[in-house]
């Protein structure tokens, strides 16, 4: 693609200072790449790998080190400059590996709570937000608190509050890792049906290769400690892709064994 | 329930039993006491008294128990100030408060100022550091999905850091409500002109038994009416907790 990237991690580093050998250690060191409008890229990498970290420092809750992050060629995030803010504005959603659904709203009032921080709660966004809840079948669930919904119910409704305040770009962090089997099938299917709908720029994280091959367009793999890229991978496969049965893609084995060899 | 009430009614036949035996004069009955609260009541007495005691309670209450909740709101983001003001809000927690009636009317005058200022400094302590413990207590991932969502720090503390430190909040509210109305009627026994606790010196001090003891039931009642009222808004307020039979919240 020649067009602008959406966002893009130009030679991205972030260093913790470890108090014992007074020494710095680069989690993240080097790291470089591009979404463009309308992907979804998932990223692979060993556990301990700082899949996190670098999450964190995209969705500007942390500050790089070294390198820059740009939104739309705008530098959001670099290590001298100030002001940067959580989120990016609301241009930023970042689904994480816990639910975090406020326990004293209710299902709907949870849903809605970006909107209403940001003031932009008017007609049309309650109705999208009646929408989404239908898409992902929360219907009838919407005044019930979150300990009265079921994991997955938990996670459907994580998703679709950052949904609901439609920013450009999604992040998620192994967002159904917590989930059983047969409820994180119906989410991976429910996540890509929503993405075709409006065509989010989405950067997912996973350590399942499986799952990064269903979900993605491409995926990216991560080197062990310092974390930069290592490799990328087209996911050739046609979509509408059934989660259930990509193991009978003709070109699956060979996509799997190749990121399997790199993480 | 009927056992409980079997256990009351037993307890006040051996009361009546006793002041029978003993003599009236010298420890009263639940029929003196209960006749001597109707006396009150019929002819206007009991009513000031009470709402005066009420009256010192609530105005102590409130003027120690708001700035005991926002004070930790504000120092959560003020770690240098929390720092310097701990030590001294520790000594301020552990003083006996009641040492300090004779002080507090030197202060503040036999009036009602006096018993508020002993309400207050007791009220202010168990709300700050119950609200303090609650503002701890947050989960700081939902505090990062607030702040990725956009939220200020105004609308955090509004959204986040004040509905989740409620269950501790009212933890406070059940142990400082019940001892307002105790230290006011306190306060009001060293000195006083008015009031619950001036009905129970006045009358010991006559060597009116019924008296002091009808006083006494009147101030226990109200302590149970609060606790009630107590209970019902916590009820209302926390109805998303998943159950409502531990009311004190685990810390974490």
């Amino acid at each position: 693609m020649t067009c602008e990237p959406v966002l893009e991690a130009r030679y991205l580093g972030r260093f913790f200072s470890d108090r014992a050998t007074q020494s710095e250690r680069w989690i993240i060191k080097g790291l470089s790449f591009a979404l463009h409008e309308g992907e979804f890229v998932t990223l692979v990498g060993p556990s301990g790998s700082g899949k996190s970290t670098l999450l964190n420092l995209l969705a500007q809750i942390d500050r790089p080190s070294a390198g820059e992050i740009r939104l739309h060629g705008e530098v959001i995030s670099a290590p001298s400059r100030p002001g940067q803010s959580a989120g990016a504005n609301g241009r930023i959603g970042y689904i994480m590996q816990d639910d975090n659904l406020l326990p004293w709203r209710t299902l709907r009032a949870n849903v809605e709570y970006p909107l209403q921080i940001q003031g932009r709660l008017d007609a049309s966004f309650r109705k999208r937000v009646d929408e989404l809840i239908a898409a992902v079948g929360l219907n009838g669930f919407e005044n019930h608190y979150p300990h009265e919904l079921s994991g997955g119910m938990r996670k459907r409704a994580s998703i679709i509050r950052t949904l609901a305040y439609d920013p450009p770009v999604i992040l998620m962090d192994e967002p159904f890792g917590a989930l059983d089997a047969e409820s994180r099938l119906h989410i991976q299917e429910d996540l890509v049906r929503l993405w075709e709908l409006g065509r989010k720029t989405i950067l997912f994280v996973t350590h399942d290769i499986t799952e990064a091959i269903a979900l993605g367009d491409r995926t990216l793999t991560l080197t062990k400690s310092p974390a930069c890229i290592r490799g990328e991978h087209l996911i050739d496969i046609s979509r509408p892709r059934s989660v259930d049965s990509l193991v009978t893609e003709p070109n699956y084995p060979g996509i799997f064994s190749r990121i399997r060899a790199e993480v | 329930m009927w056992d409980r009430i079997i256990f009351a009614a037993a307890l006040a036949a051996v009361w009546q039993a006793g002041s029978a035996w003993a003599g009236p004069e010298q420890i009263s009955s639940p029929v003196l006491v209960v006749q001597q609260i109707y006396v009150w009541i019929a002819s206007g007495v009991l009513l000031g008294h009470v709402g005066y005691t009420v009256l010192e309670a609530a105005l102590g209450f409130l003027i120690g128990a708001v700035p005991g909740l926002l004070l930790p709101l504000v120092l959560r983001r003020h770690v240098f100030l929390a720092a310097v003001l701990d030590p001294f809000i520790m000594i301020g927690y552990g003083l006996p408060k009641i040492a300090f009636i004779p002080l507090f009317i030197v202060w503040f005058g036999i009036g009602i100022w006096s018993k508020v200022a002993l309400v207050a400094s007791v009220s202010f302590f168990l709300v700050f550091f119950s609200t303090s413990e609650g503002v701890r207590a947050v989960d700081p991932r939902l505090l990062r999905m607030a702040k990725v969502a956009g939220a200020s720090e105004a609308q955090l503390l509004r959204t986040i850091v004040l509905p989740s430190a409620t269950p501790f909040v009212f933890q406070a509210v059940q142990i400082a409500l019940p001892l307002s109305i105790g230290g006011a009627a306190i306060a009001e026994l060293i000195s006083s002109n008015r009031g619950l606790g001036y009905l129970i010196q006045s009358s010991a001090g006559n060597f009116e038994i019924t008296g002091a003891l009808a006083a006494v039931a009147a101030l226990t009642l109200i302590v149970a009416l609060t606790n009630i009222a107590v209970a019902a808004a916590e009820a209302q307020l926390l109805a998303w907790r998943p159950q409502m039979t531990p009311s004190t919240p685990k810390a974490a």
